[in-house]
């Protein structure tokens, strides 16, 4: 059959999940790609991490609100199901805040994260890559 | 990541509470503490100290406005929870030992559970009915255990949604099995005229078939029972070997 035909069971697999890519509204995960949620989430990250250092669930979902100009905030469990996946990725990293500094402020312990150079890096190609895919209003009506 | 009494710590800084929280952060923390119930402790330690930590940080930021915006937060994040919940648990179940099937018998004692409410309401509906239109002959102890036995497999079924009362419930449920089904069957009977005509042409099949669907559902609910009792005793043994 491969002799006749050059495409075999992977390619019409791959062209079938082409096309229902575009037939689905879901935003759909490419291979090495980030989602809107991530970029926001690491762009709002190395924004707080240049500030202090590191950066917790509540400010981030804060910064990421103020920076789309946003009243309501990422739910919670969007956020850390994102931030979850972002740190099996190496993409940030998390350690728990010292359990006396939270005591002598009298607040639960804050969980720290920190963008790591992997997410650094993986946020910038992302958004170089969004930005020269875009197209700019003139050469889409050229 | 965690220290070794990270998740005693953990629980206890979650426990800590801003003076403006009110009812909706103890329902967003209730939400957590269920849907990370039967997860490992330490997934479950630190997701609930983490939400704890951020209704604290909204709290302190908004004080009482931030009401809304937390139930808002917590109600458009139930998706994400419980596809992480799924993803945690599939995880955990990567780890189970052979021939345990920690997602399918679970998922199939659900299943069970709601099934055995069906029946449950279909009786009692009928029994109902029959009553109304005073068409009931039956025994009433008939009807009241199937009353009984219809309320004993709505607590089993609300008993198995949490995580450290799964077995009782299974205790509760196969109580719930042996009314419904044993004495369910004849409280039908009661209520219509085809079952008892084919009840009475092959009685001794109908018994037969009685006594095996009950006693192989009341095992099953026991045996899940068993299954759930004590799992990290079983867990640890296992590890010890």
């Amino acid at each position: 059959m491969g002799r006749y035909l050059p495409i075999d069971l992977a390619d019409i697999f791959l062209y079938f999940q082409a096309i229902s890519s575009y037939a689905v509204c879901m935003p759909r995960r490419r291979e090495g790609r980030l989602v809107d949620l991530e970029v926001d989430i690491l762009g709002a990250g190395i924004e707080l991490q240049a500030e202090d250092g590191d950066f917790y669930g509540f400010a981030l979902a804060k910064r990421i609100a103020d920076r789309a100009g946003a009243t309501a905030l990422t739910a919670h469990g969007t956020l850390y199901k994102a931030l979850s996946r972002l740190a099996e990725r190496g993409l940030v990293e998390s350690e728990w805040e010292d359990p006396g500094i939270a005591a002598d402020e009298g607040r639960p312990r804050r969980r720290l994260y920190r963008v790591t150079g992997a997410g650094v890096v993986a946020h910038r190609a992302e958004t170089e890559q969004r930005t020269v895919l875009a197209p700019s209003p003139r050469t889409a009506f050229a | 990541m965690l220290e070794p009494d990270g998740e005693v710590g953990l629980e206890a800084s979650a426990r800590i509470r801003h003076r403006a929280a009110g009812r909706v952060d103890a329902v967003v923390l209730a939400w957590c503490q269920w849907y990370t119930a039967d997860l490992p402790d330490d997934v479950a330690a630190e997701r609930r100290a983490e939400l704890g930590s951020d209704l604290f940080e909204e709290r302190e930021h908004s004080g009482a406005d931030a009401t809304g915006s937390i139930l808002w937060r917590a109600v458009r994040g139930i998706p994400a929870d419980l596809a992480w919940r799924g993803a945690r648990l599939r995880r955990a179940a990567l780890g189970a030992p052979r021939g345990t099937f920690p997602l399918a018998m679970p998922a199939l004692a659900h299943l069970a559970a709601i099934a055995l409410v069906a029946w449950g309401g279909f009786i009692v509906w009928r029994i109902a009915r029959s009553v109304l239109i005073g068409d009931w002959h039956g025994a009433a102890d008939v009807a009241e255990l199937s009353v009984a036995g219809l309320l004993l497999a709505l607590v089993g079924t609300w008993l198995l949604m949490l995580a450290r009362r799964r077995a009782f419930a299974g205790l509760v449920l196969a109580v719930a099995a042996y009314l419904l089904i044993r004495f369910g069957t004849y409280a039908l009977m009661e209520t219509s005229v085809s079952f008892t005509a084919y009840f009475s042409t092959s009685t001794a099949q109908m018994v037969l078939l009685n006594r095996v669907a009950t006693g192989a559902a009341v095992l099953f609910f026991l045996s899940m029972g068993a299954w759930w009792t004590s799992p990290k005793v079983a867990a640890e043994s296992e590890e010890g070997e």
